[in-house]
């Protein structure tokens, strides 16, 4: 398969700050979709049954995995206030200040994420 | 590239749906994250996800949320897809594996729901 359009997408230089944006709501739009496939897997244990669910929340809810559970809320953030930048623009609201637009909503995702990560450790923790 | 060049891909069917699962995506993903997350620290535990999916009216949220997630997810992978050499030679092809797999991720997440 020829993937050259792709791996433009890893390209930063000379790249305009939309065409960043564009870049990186790809990419963690690819990481969201294994993460649906694997989600979904996962609760296949529910079907098994309570020992089964038991073991996988006690493997995959916990500190260690905390990080993981961030990286997941960033990608998950920056995804949505991205993708809701793209449909605003779409029906032209806001489109005069599109540029700060796009810092705006990185701005809201990382907010979201700091606050979703926190409360994420407070979970784990059990505080 | 821009989003532009996804909706000339995706037009005219594929991209106002992606808006439109985007959207109720955006909500749905707060929510869940609620239910699961913020209302007690148990509510993973699995008699309370048991007790939960045993509801009519989260059942169907979860079911909307299962179909536009897939829809949402495998229409984007379509759109990537088509981007490569690979993808804008084959089309047809493209087209009909995405939503094979957006059909199966349906019915494979329906019948979890319909367990309980």
């Amino acid at each position: 398969m020829e993937m050259r359009r792709v791996s433009g997408w890893f390209t930063l230089k000379g790249k305009s700050i939309n065409s960043i944006a564009y870049s990186f709501h790809r990419l963690t739009g690819m990481v969201l979709l294994l993460y649906l496939i694997a989600h979904l897997s996962f609760l296949t244990s529910l079907r098994i049954g309570e020992e089964t669910y038991t073991a996988f929340i006690s493997t995959t809810v916990r500190p260690e995995t905390l990080p993981l559970d961030s990286l997941l809320f960033l990608a998950t953030f920056y995804h949505a206030f991205n993708g809701l930048r793209v449909v605003l623009n779409e029906f032209g609201l806001l489109y005069e200040v599109r540029k700060a637009l796009i810092y705006v909503m990185t701005l809201l995702a990382l907010i979201f994420w700091l606050y979703s990560t926190y409360m994420m450790y407070v979970f784990v923790t059990g505080w | 590239m821009s989003e532009s060049h996804t909706r000339k891909v995706l037009e005219p069917f594929g991209w106002v749906f992606q808006m439109i699962t985007g959207l109720l995506l955006f909500a749905f993903v707060i929510f869940h994250l609620y239910i699961t997350h913020l209302t007690s620290h148990d509510a993973l535990e699995y008699a309370k996800v048991v007790e939960r999916l045993s509801n009519p009216a989260i059942k169907a949220f979860y079911w909307l949320f299962l179909a536009s997630a897939s829809f949402h997810a495998f229409n984007g992978l379509r759109a990537v897809l088509l981007d490569t050499d690979f993808g804008a030679r084959n089309e047809k092809a493209v087209n009909a594996l995405t939503m094979l797999l957006f059909l199966i991720a349906v019915v494979y997440g329906g019948l979890l729901l319909l367990a309980f």
